[in-house]
Formats: C-alpha cells, sequence, structure tokens
C-alpha cells in the first residue's frame, strides 16, 4: 500500500515538528490537546470547543507517552511510578517493561497470600484467585507480564463455569511464566492444561471417541479464524490430541492440576489435516505454520495495545515479524510498543477500558496500591480484611466490584472471551463504574487537587466542558476532595484507554 | 410524539419524583387494567430466551419411538416411559412439567427442525446469524434493534432506553442498533446513582449535574465511536434508573419464582420492569451451558428444570398481573446437537433443533416436521424450517411489523398465533 521511497506508516516518525505542522494546518484540531493550565487557552478552546474532534499534539509530552505506554503494556501507574518510567525516556520504559525478568518481583510475591493449590476446591477459592490476581496487577513490578497474563485469558479461555479455582490457579501461572514466549511453545502447553482440557474436553477425548471441542475452538478462536478449515479438519485433529488425561480420580476433576500422556489413550492413525496426512499428534497440528494465525494474532495483540481494526499493512508486517521470529510473542510486542501508530493520534484513548483496568487503573492511581488504605488493609476507612492474607478483603472486594461492570476474573463469559470495546460500554455498566468510583473514593478518601488527580489519571487532557465542571466544582464544595477522585475517574476521559 | 430530545429533557426535570409513574411510561399499567383479549399493538411485549451453548433439540423433544434415536444415543437417551407425551411418536423432556401443561392448555407452540441452509457449526457465527437474521451474520444491527429503528420511524415509540432490555450485563447482540438506545439491567436495586463521598457530612452532594455535563459535551471532543457512545449511555442510565427507581416499589410479584436460579431472577426482572409499565417493547433473557460436549445428561437435565420452573412462575405472575395477553415468549439456541452422542456421554455441535413459542396470544401444537434421523447430513440433521420463518411469524402477526423490509427477505410465516 505505501509507495517506494515513502516510509511505511507505523514507520513514518511522529516528531514534535510534525505534530507542530499538524496543528498549524489544522488550528482547531490541535485544541482537544487541553492543558488545564493557561486561562488565554481556555479562552481558544471555548471558542472552538464545538468543532474540535481528535487527540493531536498531545504525545508530544514525554510524559503523556509513557503514561500511555503504562495504560496499555500495564494498569497504568502512581505519580511516583510515572516519574520514574518517564527519567528513563520513551525508549528506556518500554526497554523496562518488556525485559521484565531483569525486574525483582520480591516485593510483590512477599506482600501476596501464599496460596496451596490443594485448598482452594471449598466454595471460597473463586474469591481467593480473583483477589490474588488483582493484587498481583495492582503491586507488581512487572506490570507487562500481568498484562499479557490477562490477554492470554482473554484468548485461550477457561472458566469457573467448568473449571474448578485450582486448575485456573495454575493456568494462570502458566500465562505468566510464558507470557512472552512463542506462540507454538505456549499452545503445546495450554493443549495439555487441565483447566484447558477441562474447559474444552480434551480430558476426556479418547481414541475411538474423539471429542471435537478443543479441536474447534483451536482452530476457530485461538488460530486461523472461520474460512481457514474444513469441518473435516476439526474431526480429524479432535483425533490428533487424544491421548492426555488429567491425574485424578473421577470425582475430583473439577479440581486437577495435573496430566500426562496415556499412549493407549491416543488414536495414532493417519490424519488429514489442512491437505496433509501423517500419524499426527496434538504437538504437531500447533506447530503447523500458518500465516492466517500469524495475521490474526498479530492484529489482535496490536488491537490489544494500540488500536483496533489496524491497516492491513501493520498486520502484514507484524505477521512477517512473527514467523521470521520462530512465532515469538516478545518479538511481536516489542514491535507494536516501538512503533509510531502506537504513539498515533489514532491510538490515544481508541479503547476502553475493560473493568479489570479500570478497576486497576483507579486502585493504582491512587498511591500504588500498596500504600493506598483501600489495598493495604490497614488505615481507618478500610474495610477489614476476610481472608487471604494482607489485604485479602480489599482486594477480594474490588476483584467483586467488577461484576456489576461486565467482567469477572476466570469467568469469561464462554470460549470466545470477553467482547471488548463498545460492548463494555452499556447504562448499567457504566453506571456501575461511576459508582464504584464513589465507593472507591469513600473508602480511600483523597488530599489530592484537582490539578493532581487530572495529572494521574487522564494525563490532564479532558475536554474544555469536563475540565470547566470540575473546577466550578472544585470551587463550590471547597475540601469535596474525595468527591473529587470519584468524578475523576467517573469522567468518559477515564473510560477510554 | 415525544422527540428523543424531549424525551431526555424532560427525564432530567423532578417529574420522576415521589412514586407516580411518569405518564410516558404508563402504558403498562393503563393495559393491565384493561387486560382485553387482543392486546393493542403498542402494548405488545416479546421476551426472547436464549439457551446459549447450543440446546440437545433431540433431548428436549424427544422422538420417542424412533429406533434411529435409540442407537444414537446408547448412554444420553431420554426413555419413552419418562418422556411426556405431546403425541404418541413424541415427548417432552421430563423436566419440562410447565411447558407441558401449558402445551396441553394451547399456549406452547413447538416449531420442529428449524435452522437455516448451509449450517455454521461455531457458535459464535451461528449465533451472529440467528442474533442478526442474516445468515452472513456479522456485527450489525440486530434482529429485533431494526425492529426498534422501525417502532421510532413510525412514531410508536417514545424511544427511551428501556423498550429494549437486555437482562445481564452486556446488550444482547439482537438488540443492537445503531439508531435506537437499549439498556442492560442487572438489577435494580443496584441500578442507582450513588451520592458523592462528602454528602456524609452534610448536604448532599449531587453528581448528576457534573456527571450530565461531562457526557453531554465529550462527543464533540473525542473522536468516533466512544464520545457519542459514553454520552448517550449515561444520559440513558441516569433517566431509566430515576425510572426504574420511582416504580420499582410498587412490584409485587404474583408468583413465587425459585431462588438460586438465574434464569428465574432475569425473568422476574422483566415482569417487573413489564408490571410498572416502563414501556418495554422486548427484552432478552440468557440461559447459559448448554454446550455439553461431555456428561451432558445431569446438566441438560438441571438446565431444562430451571427454565421450565422461571418460565412456570414469569407465565403465573403475568396472569396475575393480567398481563399475559400482551406478552409473547420465544426460545432460541444456536444450534442443536450431534445426532450421534461423542465418546464423552456428551455431544458435539450440531444443527437444527426445535424453537418454542409460548403465551396466551400462540395457538398452540406442533409445527414443522419432526426430523428424520435416517437423512443426515455429515452426521446431523438437515433443517425443514427456517428460522426467519419463525421471525417473520413474531414480527408480521405478533407485532405487526413488515417483517420482509426488517428480515431483508420473504421467508413466509406459521399459522402458530391466535386470530
Amino acid at each position: 500500500m505505501e509507495q517506494t521511497g515513502s516510509p511505511p506508516i507505523w514507520r513514518r516518525p511522529v516528531t514534535r515538528r510534525a505534530v507542530l505542522a499538524a496543528g498549524a494546518t489544522g488550528a482547531a484540531a490541535t485544541a482537544v490537546a487541553v492543558l488545564w493550565k493557561g486561562d488565554a487557552l481556555g479562552q481558544v478552546l471555548n471558542h472552538i470547543r464545538d468543532t474540535t474532534h481528535g487527540y493531536q499534539g498531545v504525545f508530544a509530552s514525554q510524559r503523556v507517552r509513557v503514561a500511555h505506554l503504562l495504560r496499555r503494556a500495564g494498569f497504568g501507574a502512581t505519580p511516583a511510578e510515572l516519574d520514574r518510567y518517564t527519567a528513563m525516556g520513551v525508549t528506556g520504559a518500554s526497554s523496562a517493561l518488556l525485559n521484565y525478568q531483569a525486574t525483582s518481583n520480591q516485593a510483590l510475591e512477599a506482600a501476596l497470600p501464599s496460596i496451596d493449590p490443594a485448598t482452594l476446591a471449598g466454595g471460597k477459592g473463586a474469591g481467593t484467585i480473583q483477589a490474588w490476581w488483582l493484587q498481583r496487577m495492582l503491586q507488581t513490578a512487572r506490570p507487562l507480564e500481568e498484562r499479557m497474563t490477562l490477554f492470554w485469558h482473554g484468548l485461550l479461555t477457561s472458566g469457573l463455569d467448568k473449571v474448578g479455582p485450582a486448575p485456573l490457579f495454575i493456568q494462570n501461572q502458566l500465562f505468566r511464566t510464558m507470557a512472552l514466549a512463542n506462540f507454538d511453545d505456549l499452545l503445546k502447553a495450554v493443549s495439555k492444561d487441565p483447566a484447558m482440557m477441562l474447559y474444552l474436553d480434551t480430558e476426556t477425548n479418547r481414541k475411538g471417541r474423539p471429542n471435537e471441542n478443543y479441536a474447534r475452538e483451536l482452530m476457530e478462536l485461538f488460530t486461523t479464524g472461520i474460512g481457514h478449515y474444513t469441518e473435516d479438519d476439526v474431526r480429524e485433529s479432535a483425533r490428533a490430541f487424544t491421548g492426555w488425561t488429567l491425574n485424578t480420580t473421577p470425582k475430583d476433576r473439577r479440581n486437577a492440576t495435573a496430566s500426562s500422556f496415556v499412549a493407549r489413550y491416543h488414536d495414532d492413525g493417519l490424519k488429514t489435516f489442512l491437505g496433509k496426512t501423517g500419524n499426527f499428534t496434538g504437538d504437531d497440528i500447533v506447530e503447523m505454520p500458518l500465516r492466517a494465525t500469524a495475521e490474526r494474532l498479530t492484529a489482535r495483540l496490536f488491537g490489544f495495545f494500540a488500536y483496533p481494526n489496524p491497516d492491513p499493512a501493520i498486520v502484514h508486517h507484524l505477521a512477517d515479524v512473527f514467523q521470521q521470529n520462530r512465532y515469538s510473542i516478545r518479538a511481536v510486542v516489542s514491535e507494536i510498543l516501538a512503533m509510531d501508530a502506537f504513539y498515533s493520534e489514532q491510538a490515544y484513548r481508541s479503547l476502553v477500558k475493560s473493568p479489570a483496568e479500570f478497576v486497576a487503573q483507579s486502585l493504582r492511581g491512587l498511591s500504588g496500591g500498596a500504600a493506598s488504605p483501600w489495598t493495604s488493609g490497614g488505615g481507618p476507612a478500610s474495610p477489614s480484611p476476610s481472608g487471604g492474607g494482607q489485604g485479602g478483603g480489599a482486594f477480594r472486594q474490588a476483584a467483586t466490584a467488577m461484576a456489576p461492570m461486565g467482567q469477572v476474573l476466570f469467568y469469561p463469559p464462554n470460549v470466545a472471551g470477553w467482547p471488548a470495546g463498545s460492548s463494555w460500554i452499556n447504562s448499567s455498566t457504566l453506571l456501575s463504574r461511576v459508582n464504584f468510583a464513589t465507593a472507591l473514593a469513600q473508602k480511600a478518601g483523597s488530599a489530592a487537587s484537582l490539578d493532581q488527580l487530572l495529572a494521574t489519571f487522564v494525563d490532564g487532557t479532558v475536554s474544555p466542558t469536563t475540565h470547566d465542571t470540575l473546577t466550578q466544582f472544585a470551587h463550590d464544595n471547597p475540601g469535596a476532595s474525595a468527591d473529587l477522585l470519584s468524578l475523576t475517574l467517573s469522567t468518559p476521559e477515564f473510560q477510554l484507554n | 410524539m415525544f422527540s428523543r430530545r424531549d424525551f431526555l429533557k424532560q427525564g432530567l426535570l423532578p417529574v420522576f419524583a415521589g412514586s407516580a409513574v411518569p405518564t410516558v411510561f404508563a402504558n403498562g399499567v393503563a393495559a393491565s387494567a384493561a387486560d382485553s383479549p387482543n392486546a393493542p399493538i403498542s402494548d405488545r411485549v416479546l421476551v426472547l430466551v436464549q439457551l446459549a451453548g447450543g440446546n440437545d433439540g433431540l433431548n428436549t423433544v424427544i422422538p420417542t419411538q424412533d429406533g434411529a434415536y435409540h442407537d444414537a444415543r446408547p448412554t444420553l437417551r431420554v426413555d419413552a416411559a419418562t418422556a411426556l407425551p405431546l403425541t404418541a411418536s413424541l415427548g417432552l423432556h421430563p423436566n419440562l412439567k410447565n411447558l407441558k401443561a401449558r402445551f396441553d392448555a394451547g399456549q406452547l407452540a413447538i416449531v420442529q427442525g428449524v435452522g437455516y441452509p448451509s449450517p455454521n457449526l461455531s457458535h459464535f457465527a451461528s449465533m451472529s446469524i440467528w442474533e442478526t437474521a442474516s445468515v452472513q451474520g456479522g456485527i450489525g444491527d440486530g434482529w429485533l434493534g431494526r425492529y426498534l429503528n422501525y417502532l421510532d420511524q413510525v412514531g410508536e415509540s417514545p424511544n427511551h432506553a428501556l423498550e429494549g432490555l437486555s437482562v445481564g450485563p452486556l446488550i444482547a447482540p439482537e438488540l443492537r442498533s445503531q439508531k435506537t438506545a437499549t439498556a442492560a439491567l442487572q438489577d435494580i436495586q443496584s441500578f442507582r446513582l450513588q451520592p458523592l463521598p462528602s454528602s456524609g457530612h452534610g448536604t448532599p452532594v449531587d453528581a448528576e449535574n457534573p456527571l450530565m455535563k461531562f457526557y453531554g459535551a465529550f462527543h464533540k471532543t473525542s473522536p468516533a465511536p466512544y464520545g457519542a457512545l459514553l454520552d448517550t449511555t449515561l444520559t440513558e442510565a441516569l433517566t431509566s434508573s430515576k425510572a426504574l427507581q420511582a416504580t420499582d416499589k410498587a412490584y409485587q410479584p404474583k408468583a413465587t419464582y425459585p431462588d438460586r436460579s438465574p434464569i428465574a431472577s432475569s425473568l422476574r426482572l422483566v415482569a417487573e420492569t413489564l408490571v410498572s409499565g416502563l414501556g418495554v417493547r422486548v427484552a432478552h433473557v440468557t440461559l447459559g451451558g448448554f454446550d455439553n460436549h461431555s456428561n451432558e445428561k445431569p446438566v441438560h437435565d438441571r438446565l431444562l428444570a430451571d427454565l421450565d420452573a422461571a418460565l412456570g412462575a414469569f407465565l403465573l405472575d403475568l396472569e396475575g398481573h393480567g398481563l399475559a395477553d400482551r406478552v409473547l415468549i420465544m426460545t432460541w439456541s444456536e444450534f442443536g446437537r450431534r445426532v450421534t452422542e461423542n465418546g464423552s456421554r456428551g455431544t458435539d455441535h450440531g444443527t437444527a433443533a426445535p424453537m418454542f413459542v409460548l403465551g396466551a396470544p400462540v395457538k398452540g401444537g406442533l409445527y414443522g416436521e419432526t426430523p428424520n434421523l435416517k437423512a443426515l447430513n455429515n452426521g446431523n440433521l438437515q433443517f425443514t424450517t427456517d428460522f426467519r420463518a419463525v421471525y417473520a411469524t413474531v414480527l408480521q402477526g405478533y407485532l405487526k411489523a413488515p417483517a420482509s423490509d426488517l428480515l431483508g427477505g420473504d421467508f413466509g410465516t406459521i399459522p402458530l398465533l391466535k386470530a
């Protein structure tokens, strides 16, 4: 699509000069990038507010670039974290996020309750692992690792409707360990993962009586997508995945935490899959290099980090990177975070925060989770911990609060995961977000000024109306800092990512 | 007619204060008093019950005397002796006792063998086909979203958010519309704006005023699509939550809904909105869990029992409130299951299956052809009735809307409604 000699759009540099030039050609269009300071600017904005569209110029600020990066490759940031990452520069910050193995997560691991999977089978197990994961999102020193774990949970789904908390806890750690691994390695591990085996019935898929569930969703949802395989391919590949069984008694199936291969359960006959014939195993199936998978997965990753529906040229490029690097997820994510498209006007606030992101960014922005009375289990306004270690009760409460917003961790609505984007926004879920913001502000309190709140949560970049309304509210209600926190988290700006 | 803008303005005035039902929402109460055998078209309500995951049609409406069924389901077949007989050769699943009673009372139409050409065995592709009533599927307006658009066009509707109601955290894709707002609702008590924190220390501090300002202008500065969506949604949320709060206390169920049954809670919520006269025209509830690839029997038995108990209570409640003549209930599922059970005592994805159309407006009985288990295609049933013929029946015959325009073609109708 690009002419020779012209850099592809994802590489076209967005320099400060380009931003200014764009602003000069469309003065009205720059105005949305509102900094709340400056009366003169405010007057200009008032004049043209009805004609402004877009966020041109917003990325001229290094701090905004880094804040955007931390929202997309993490769960937001405290002011102190934002300072620290901004000091590294955008490239340094990306690199630190990507190479997270170099960052110690000792503080988090020490703060987390220790969980013995054997104790999760009871009624409280689901709440325990939900609180545990939210605490990780809030307190991790490796935000991208946690973010990718959420990505895999949303793609390679398994859920509490069919699977016990213990296997889901094990699966969650698999996603974390292999967060940036090679995709075929991850699929091989997931095919034998007890939670997945339960969720999509691989555990009962046996020689002579195949069960198609996993084979179908592997093709339809996890890899190529519809249109790249036939019903015969589904039936044949189901045979290839036979042979794996759960190491458990039938009574404890839902709580199985390990699996093993039993040769006599495996159908080692010839199978014909996508035009090739052999006595394939499941590993052989997921190892087949498929361009359709490369394009679909990289488009989804781009949509997760940057913006939805990328130009085909971007997808082709990312699929090339993916295939040239032996299906390395790290290579693709690294490439996306380095693209100018990632820091483009098109990317800014182009995604709707999922409830997990909304809750985690709200809490993390307060003061990093750890120091906040809401999340530490200490402080006068905090609910008393009711189990799961320090602060468990509060994390549990916050994780539960996501449900009326439309998301329950470890409980996707179906095997396709959560529908993203506009699906998150309806009258019921939006009202729940506003009410969560109020409940949070009530519990946590706030001493922050309006300027500090806007800088922390919305890059200091809000619409003129939002800004004027908040300023007026602060003026009319002196001392109502908690109200300002609630209102800031309730702005339309903060619902977007 | 109320315009949308008038409605929104009106909604923000203290017209909802106290327990008075605002006139715009008063349809239901007035109609229930009249309780005419032929409800005015503007009062007719369609309730869709989605059986998500692919309901096993053959174990719902059972060909009790068919040897092929017997052979295909060695562990899963329902005994002819326990099935609730509809005819000499067909029976309902034993847990569908209320539905059987409604069938006997002439209020349940069972349309057999429903599907569409070139069946898609993907949950999501097939759901999308049913939701959009288009064999291409896709993410366009849902078939009932198009109906709501039609109501707005002909001035038949006040166009407020509650005319299309999805029970649950998400808008049902059938109700999706680019033009008409619809609401998702989980429960009425939590669907209200909480006062700001400072309210505890003295005078209540109102969040509504600032929120209405934020969400009144965001679309001007935020690129599509989310700016406009957020603005509309918050405005509709505040308006409809006030309407609901104003009427909430009046509702007393006239039936005992089962505890701990999400589908019963969902239908109870629909009943509450109908009794309260909030202007609901179409409602959508979901019962999930039908994708039984393994160990199907206990799960499917329980799901059908839950469905039956919930529908039974819902109908009694409607009758108790004099609303039964106004409400048509229709079940659907994205597909049936494979005829032959798999090796996991479950069934894989299939094709054609029966639909239930239920309620006082229905002329009960069996419609369509009983599936032929000896004429399978890849182990799957061949459909004999297009689901769009059922949709057309409901749209044209019951809702009096132009079915072929809304469905993009003429699929015929089925004589399953009372004259």
